[in-house]
């Protein structure tokens, strides 16, 4: 499913005049249906990894071959057309960080991934409702813009928003940040259904005990230069 | 990879102004259904770019559209009496909305203009699809008889975006269309753009000096520098993995 | 004794220009053609342009009716019926049915005008999209490019507005499917009259220096949505005179404050007065 080969990832500060390495040396594989575990010290680029997979940071070396139902691709050298493709079809990502979009209800943002598939609009927004629901989103909420609430809640939009379709391969990047019990539970238990179909995953979490019997292998990454790279990079 | 063939499609655009050289040989395309942000502080070009997209410029280069009549020419050799056709493709939202408006005519009276361009005689069919487009903009339809210079800057750019719509031309350009509008009004309206082009599909080109309103809509950025292009790719890459020192500087001066 | 001026007052070059202008005319119906408009012993904006056409196309054979808003007694109708008379020896009349040529302003006259007759109107301002658009050579680029769109958007938005059309005389035309001409300021009233006519009508403009023309049986049909169809003035009264209200009325407002009305076309009042049998009118 994907196969990544050496991949390095360097920042050129200009203004500073330093490069930084965020990872380098990555090399690993995932099958369909596997979940790794991503490992590391703080900085040592767990979250850069799954950046640069979903082609939020563009690599700076190596190779990142994807299965897709049209071919494989390397995603280092793909072009940003395809991107845009991989991620409404093939591709999911998560972090804590929800698009702000002031005026979408949660029912709607977590539907467009849906309605991009084509399904009707009801039934997409019927199933974001039950999704979200079964995330512990209070029922009077779904309605609501997601700008008004709590992290938690809004981290419960965030995720709903990824996990709705069934992606082949989905990057977690600590999903389960700001969120209370039973929405972790709810998320291992839909972890475990988009396991058994099929779903790759390559994912960061905070508390590994969140995912306890669901993770096949971790992989650890080394600190290649500690950097808080969020203040450097200007990136949020 | 992916079979497709961009609807819009500039190559090598120069312009000068005298001995000013605003634009040294730009490109770009244009992808259908996608939001093309165009991000650039004063001096980039970015607005004349725009407005030569328009045709409301000369410049040298080439500028293809593909629809059906135009494949293959280039919209730049075009004279004048050309345009016309060419421009029922194309759709501008202005940032000063007395530049796209009738300010004293009535609101709907602005949506229709295009239609009637069109040759639409039917009274019915134009109040009809006027407030259909109007609607679309989430434009409140009992304002539809008020004259833009009644209504609020945000009102009035909804009524530029529903004359774009009313349109249905194949790309739309924005310029700059949320200054003077608040942060929450600025938000809502770009919300009303995301969700159009969902739901109607539609390829749209926002030029703007601000990343947060290019953040919301745009799905690919470029950046302009003085009149070149210096960066370019996926909207979340080039604000979160900026390359050029520019782009970085841009960035970086947002937070 | 030497004469003192060329035969109808015209030298013969300017009679040239003005024929050649005219047909040119007459080939783009409702386009207006520019013409080197000469001084005449009229002042600008009493009828110079319709002047040199009558005077250019007049002949001793002719026979000429000159009206002024239907009065063939006012005293500019009067006087320029003299001058041509004067300078051209051809017969004068008040009968539209008699007439060769009738130069008019401001009206059609309500009796239907025949083959081979010549209608010349007098405009003051030819260009009709002149309240929409300011600018001369963006008018004349609009006009080329056959886009009146303005003007249907002004009149969208008067529909919108105001339920209907506001405009009152010199209604914009669409002639021969191609050109939108300013028909004088004659009323609405008469506007039909010139669909499909089988006389010849000429329009000058002397101040402004254009000529235009709508040959016989041409399309001559009034900006209107397809679902808001052009109507003529409702006529509000009846001649005081003859008790009439099937053809256009002057409204003559009295010193009580009334408002009287009487035929506007003095030539069929005349008729209608005497007894003489009018011609046929157009249809309604």
């Amino acid at each position: 499913m994907l196969e990544v080969i050496h991949l390095e990832k360097r920042f050129w500060l200009h203004r500073l005049k330093r490069e930084v390495t965020a990872f380098s040396g990555v090399n690993l594989r995932l099958e369909p249906g596997e979940f790794v575990l991503l490992e590391g010290a703080n900085g040592a680029g767990k979250s850069s990894l799954l950046r640069c997979l979903y082609r939020t940071y563009r690599p700076t070396g190596g190779e990142a071959w994807l299965r897709t139902p049209r071919g494989r691709w390397d995603l280092a050298r793909l072009g940003d057309r395809e991107v845009l493709w991989v991620r409404q079809n093939v591709m999911g990502y998560v972090s804590q960080f929800l698009d702000p979009r002031p005026r979408t209800t949660a029912v709607d943002i977590v539907a467009e991934p849906l309605l991009w598939q084509g399904l009707d609009e009801n039934q997409a927004r019927r199933k974001a409702a039950s999704l979200l629901l079964d995330l512990g989103l209070r029922p009077e909420f779904l309605n609501a813009f997601p700008y008004g609430f709590s992290g938690g809640e809004r981290q419960k939009v965030n995720l709903a928003r990824a996990l709705i379709r069934d992606y082949r391969l989905l990057l977690l990047d600590e999903p389960t940040a700001s969120l209370d019990a039973e929405a972790r539970k709810a998320l291992r238990q839909r972890l475990e259904d988009l396991k058994r179909a099929g779903t790759a995953i390559l994912a960061v979490f905070h508390h590994p005990e969140d995912v306890e019997g669901l993770v096949d292998r971790t992989y650890p990454l080394e600190a290649a230069e500690y950097v808080d790279l969020r203040s450097e990079a200007g990136s949020p | 990879m992916l079979e497709e063939r961009p609807i819009l499609q500039v190559r090598g655009i120069r312009k000068r102004f005298g001995d000013r050289h605003a634009l040294k040989g730009v490109s770009l395309e244009l992808y259908p259904q996608e939001v093309l942000g165009i991000v650039g502080g004063s001096g980039s070009g970015k607005t004349t770019l725009l407005r030569i997209l328009h045709l409301e410029e000369e410049a040298e280069g080439e500028y293809f559209l593909n629809v059906p009549g135009l494949e293959g020419r280039n919209l730049l050799a075009l004279d004048r009496y050309q345009v016309p056709e060419v421009r029922r493709w194309l759709a501008m939202v202005y940032q000063d909305p007395s530049r796209g408006l009738r300010m004293d005519f009535a609101s709907l009276t602005s949506v229709v203009e295009p239609l009637i361009l069109k040759g639409e005689r039917l009274y019915e069919a134009l109040v009809a699809q006027g407030l259909e487009a109007l609607e679309l903009a989430d434009f409140p339809l009992e304002r539809a008889g008020s004259p833009p210079k009644e209504l609020s800057q945000g009102q009035r750019q909804r009524v530029q975006i529903a004359k774009a719509l009313a349109k249905k031309p194949l790309v739309i350009l924005l310029d700059e269309p949320t200054t003077g509008l608040d942060l929450l009004v600025q938000a809502t309206f770009l919300d009303t753009l995301r969700t159009l082009k969902r739901r109607l599909g539609l390829s749209m080109i926002l030029v703007s000096h601000d990343l947060s309103v290019i953040r919301m809509v745009a799905d690919r950025i470029v950046v302009l520098y003085e009149g070149e292009v210096v960066e370019e790719g996926l909207a979340d890459q080039v604000l979160e993995d900026p390359q050029h020192p520019f782009t970085q500087e841009l960035v970086g001066a947002k937070l | 004794m030497r004469r003192r001026y060329s035969y109808a007052y015209l030298d013969p070059v300017t009679k040239r220009e003005i024929r050649r202008k005219l047909l040119k005319a007459v080939a783009i119906p409702g386009y207006q053609v520019p013409f080197a408009s000469r001084e005449m012993p009229l002042a600008r904006g009493w009828g110079t342009g319709a002047l040199q056409i009558t005077l250019s196309l007049i002949g001793p054979e002719d026979t000429l009716k000159v009206i002024d808003q239907g009065a063939d007694d006012s005293v500019n109708a009067v006087n320029i019926r003299r001058f041509v008379a004067q300078m051209t020896g051809a017969k004068t009349t008040t009968d539209t049915l008699e007439a060769t040529v009738i130069q008019s302003r401001h009206r059609i006259p309500e009796e239907r005008l025949r083959e081979g007759q010549v209608l010349v109107l007098q405009v003051p301002i030819p260009e009709p999209l002149r309240y929409v658009e300011p600018s001369e050579a963006r008018a004349r680029e609009l006009h080329a490019l056959g886009d009146y769109s303005l003007l249907w958007v002004d009149l969208f938005e008067d529909h919108l507005r105001r339920g209907l059309s506001r405009m009152g005389a010199a209604y914009p035309v669409l002639v021969h499917g191609r050109y939108v001409m300013d028909p004088s300021p004659i009323p609405r009233w008469d506007i039909p009259k010139m669909h499909m006519a089988p006389h010849l009508t000429l329009l000058g403009a002397g101040r402004e220096k254009r000529l235009y023309a709508v040959p016989p049986y041409t399309r001559v049909e009034p900006l209107a949505f397809a679902d808001r169809p052009f109507t003529r003035e409702p006529i509000l009264g009846r001649c005081r005179r003859t008790g009439a209200n099937h053809v256009f009325l002057n409204a003559i407002p009295q010193e009580d404050g009334r408002v009287e009305y009487e035929i506007s076309d003095q030539g069929y009042l005349e008729k209608l007065i005497k007894g003489v049998a009018p011609g046929p009118l157009y249809e309604g």
